[in-house]
């Protein structure tokens, strides 16, 4: 059944009108900040790649987007999790790069949510809020990827056999890591990051270690800072670790901690990957539903004042019939991400935050009672091991399996009807759309990363069938096609 | 370059895959570069030496004469490793044929033998852009003997590079025609590069006219038929440069998946991503099947040429597009990078389909005019 129709007399009352007043502001700050900018800095880009855009991102600092959609009982501005798709969404119909310039922080604190450490939840949120406070802002991103694993290291089944290089050597107190990681969204606009390495690289699927990671750390650095075909404002870079020590401290969750639940250990890696995928598929599917949406509107505008042959473009029959399609596009994107949310809602990362009386409670405490009631008990061990307990006893295999597979479907029905409708837009307006100064070309540049990073398409689609349709054949298995295949 | 026969034709062919795997295929970064950094103006003039420009041409030019295959085969040669040389063979290719459509052969004669560079034999144009469908907004005005424009023509292709640009105005506010006109020092402002999706250095410019002396081409009422007729043609030498593209977008992602390894094994073992190559290699055999078919119809004069040529381009278009997409995929991330060929080609094939014409409109026109006879 639908998770909308679970999820429905559940939801709870407050949530409609706060995600109103997010698109509200996101409208707001497309037209006074992204629009007025967002072409500019892409030329920019071309003239200087190595140029980073701190403007924009000191602007969405002070506007709250970074503090947002933080938990309110540590400081952030509590809005609820599936309204962020919603501003993706508005904010990336206008221009992509800088949409990601926003979203990535929240990947980053997703990933450090699935590892239920409060303690350091707590410390980043509050530098988080104190960087909005000073206008210094703090980014958090996530570094997984690395040059010899792409896609193999967001499935446990591939993992395995996975040329990885990002090592972690347990020592007294921490860990030494040596190795890389490559595009990493936003990295060196980041003050932390959210390392996933190994400490057995031959059973990584079994040995994943999270780390959080400061900027200034001994023995980690920048590497290069790569030259993209678009989304060029956010900046994807390498990082360096050689001889890092990372102190206990910084350890969000390893093996120490894993051992304690019921679940394996590659169980739980996957079911960790799965509780940070989930959402920001859900939002990399609203990403793409913002580039249809942008490339319709630019094709709508076009049609609706320029005359061909004779005639207004809008009034030729096949004209209209394209705008329907992409229109089609567009409210079929948006509904598979919003089904994805409902199921995050029930069942995912941020269950217990969006249910009532849960949620209304936090919503009507004011912030400051909020962090005095709830902020001292986050931080003690035992709000951690509370959280540990719901987030990995609590989620059935079935539910796991729901949200996972349908935030594949969010994520490559999205990418792929963005980047369609861009190609539609572009086929549509002739040579008017290939002109930087347009902005056609380069919602279609900016779309075509979509259909590759949290995991490319083809993953995600094997991801899917896994989680949602693998379970009615008793004989199916999935990522062990025989050597050789059709080759 | 004055061979004809089927062994120089061969020789062309493998001069421009030379040319493009030595010359530009190592640059090509740096190339695509411009605006924003120096124009390939070095591989130009090795072009230029080369007779690249000259290969549209009539034979007593040094060209190939009339004959496509020759054009073709040397634009899908070069497009396969950067397609912004084999769009400004293509762009003064259009240019070349407008004039001679317009019964200027003396005059083209006159530029293909005075040409010393590259810029002398360049003409810019607007090239696919069918004044029309979308009227210009350039006025011509008679001055004594000579024809003086007034007005705007953007995206004139290699109108900063060229020496002359070749353009459509309107006579007396209503009636169409062609001109052509020196850039300097004959009053035309012309502006920085046109920043733009695809084919970065093969650049466009947009001009300004002010009192700008012209010749007036071809007889008074024509402009809109010898646009079409030249068009016609030359919408497969477009379709060759697209399959070109296509032809380096399959090539880059077979070999990248021979060498990439995920999940224990090198990518093309993976079915899933075995259906993506295939169906690349499908659609970019098909095309180039199709420019192989259209040419040898058009070659011999046979009376269907003008639907094989639209036909070919037509589904060369919507191929490239499919498979520069499948393209960037098949190399993940780095695909995505200016390290690769494969944005490029993606970003120039989208282009080159959008700058030829609005797509589904040569589709209706194809419709009308091969299968209804209108
Ligand atoms: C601009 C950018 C930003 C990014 N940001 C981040 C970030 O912030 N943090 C981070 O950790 N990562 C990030 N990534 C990495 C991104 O998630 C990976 O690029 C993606 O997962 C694909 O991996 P890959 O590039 O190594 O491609 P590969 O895994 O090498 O894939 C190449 C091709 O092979 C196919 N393939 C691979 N395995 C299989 C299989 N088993 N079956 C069928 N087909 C297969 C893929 O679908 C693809 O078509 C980013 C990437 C880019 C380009």
């Amino acid at each position: 059944m639908a998770a909308s129709l679970h999820a429905g007399p559940k939801l709870a009352r407050g949530m409609i009108g706060q995600t109103r007043e997010v698109i509200a502001l996101c409208r707001k700050f497309c037209d006074e900040v992204v629009r007025p900018r967002a072409l500019e800095i892409d030329k920019k880009l071309h003239e200087d790649p190595d140029y980073l855009d701190w403007d924009f991102v000191k602007k969405a600092n002070d506007w709250g987007f970074y503090t947002m959609w933080l938990p309110k009982a540590m400081g952030g501005g509590g809005y609820n999790f599936s309204s962020l798709s919603y501003a993706m969404e508005e904010i990336g119909s206008v221009c992509l790069a800088m949409a990601n310039l926003i979203g990535v922080h929240y990947l980053g604190f997703g990933t450090l949510t699935a590892s239920g450490n409060m303690r350091i939840m707590q410390k980043l949120c509050r530098e988080t809020v104190l960087g909005r406070k000073n206008g210094d802002p703090c980014l958090i991103t996530l570094a997984i990827t690395e040059p010899g694993a792409g896609t193999d290291v967001e499935e446990v089944d591939l993992v395995d056999k996975a040329k990885l290089g990002c090592f972690a050597k347990r020592v007294e107190g921490g860990y030494i890591v040596n190795g890389s990681k490559v595009f990493i969204s936003n990295g060196h606009l980041s003050k932390w990051h959210m390392l996933i390495t190994y400490t057995d690289l031959k059973k990584p699927s079994e040995s994943a270690v999270m780390m959080s990671i400061p900027n200034g750390l001994k023995g980690f650095s920048f590497g290069r800072h790569e030259k993209k075909m678009g989304q060029r404002a956010c900046p994807a870079s390498e990082l360096l670790f050689d001889d890092c020590f990372v102190p206990d401290e910084y350890v969000a969750l390893d093996n120490r901690v894993k051992q304690k639940f019921s679940r394996s250990q590659k169980e739980m890696t996957q079911q960790m990957i799965d509780y940070v995928v989930s959402p920001s598929r859900a939002a990399v599917g609203a990403f793409g539903t913002g580039a249809a949406r942008g490339a319709y509107e630019a094709a709508f505008k076009f049609a609706s004042e320029t005359v061909v042959d004779g005639e207004l473009y809008v009034n030729h029959e096949w004209v209209q019939s394209w705008l329907a399609e992409m229109h089609k596009n567009v409210t079929l994107s948006r509904l598979v991400y919003t089904e994805t949310n409902y199921a995050n809602s029930l069942w995912g990362l941020y269950k217990d935050l969006h249910f009532e009386p849960m949620f209304s409670i936090m919503r009507r405490t004011p912030a400051f009672l909020s962090q005095k009631l709830f902020g001292s008990f986050l931080g003690k061990p035992g709000a951690t091991e509370f959280m540990r307990e719901r987030m990995f006893n609590d989620q059935s295999v079935c539910h796991q399996c729901r949200t996972s597979g349908l935030a594949s479907a969010a994520k490559f029905t999205g990418t792929d009807y963005g980047v369609k409708n861009c190609q539609m837009a572009l086929m549509l307006m002739g040579g008017a759309g290939v002109r930087q100064d347009r902005g056609a070309e380069k919602i279609l540049r900016d779309a075509k990363l979509l259909q590759i990073y949290e995991g490319t398409n083809q993953l995600n689609r094997l991801n899917l069938f896994k989680c949602l349709i693998a379970c009615g054949c008793k004989d199916a298995c999935v990522f062990e096609e025989k050597e050789g295949g059709a080759a | 370059m004055k061979g004809k026969n089927e062994k120089e034709l061969a020789l062309l062919a493998k001069a421009g895959a030379d040319f493009a795997s030595k010359i530009l295929a190592p640059n090509r970064e740096e190339s695509d570069n411009f605006p924003f950094g120096p124009l390939f103006t070095d591989a130009l003039a090795q072009a230029f030496d080369l007779g690249f420009f000259h290969a549209a041409l009539p034979e007593d030019m040094e060209g190939f004469g009339e004959r496509l295959s020759p054009l073709c085969s040397l634009l899908e040669n070069i497009a396969k490793d950067d397609a912004s040389l084999a769009a400004i063979i293509l762009s003064n290719a259009f240019a070349q044929n407008l004039l001679l459509e317009a019964g200027e052969t003396e005059l083209l004669k006159g530029i293909a033998a005075g040409a010393e560079n590259y810029a002398g034999i360049l003409i810019g144009s607007q090239v696919f852009c069918d004044p029309s469908e979308t009227p210009p907004a350039l006025y011509a005005k008679k001055d004594g003997n000579d024809w003086l424009l007034n007005g705007k023509s953007p995206y004139v292709v290699l109108g900063g590079l060229a020496k002359r640009v070749l353009v459509p105005a309107l006579v007396e506010k209503k009636e169409l025609a062609f001109f052509l006109a020196e850039v300097e020092p004959a009053g035309i402002s012309v502006s920085e590069p046109v920043f733009s999706l695809g084919v970065h250095a093969c650049p466009a410019y947009d001009l300004e006219f002010k009192n700008a002396k012209a010749r007036f081409l071809g007889q008074p009422g024509k402009a809109g038929e010898i646009f079409a007729s030249v068009a016609g043609r030359m919408h497969l030498a477009a379709a060759s440069v697209l399959s070109g593209i296509m032809k380096g977008s399959v090539k880059e992602a077979l070999d990248y998946a021979k060498k990439r390894f995920q999940g224990g094994k090198p990518i093309i073992r993976w079915s899933e991503m075995q259906m993506i190559l295939g169906g690349m290699a499908q659609k970019s055999r098909i095309s180039e099947m199709a420019v192989t078919e259209a040419c040898r119809l058009f070659d011999s004069g046979d009376s269907r040429k003008g639907s094989a040529c639209l036909a070919a381009f037509l589904h060369c278009a919507e191929s490239a597009i499919e498979v520069t997409t499948d393209g960037i995929q098949a190399l993940g991330g780095v695909g995505y990078m200016k390290d690769f060929g494969q944005e490029k080609r993606f970003r120039d094939a989208q282009h080159l389909t959008a700058v030829f014409g609005i797509l589904p409109k040569k589709k209706l026109r194809y419709l009308q005019k091969a299968m209804l006879g209108e």
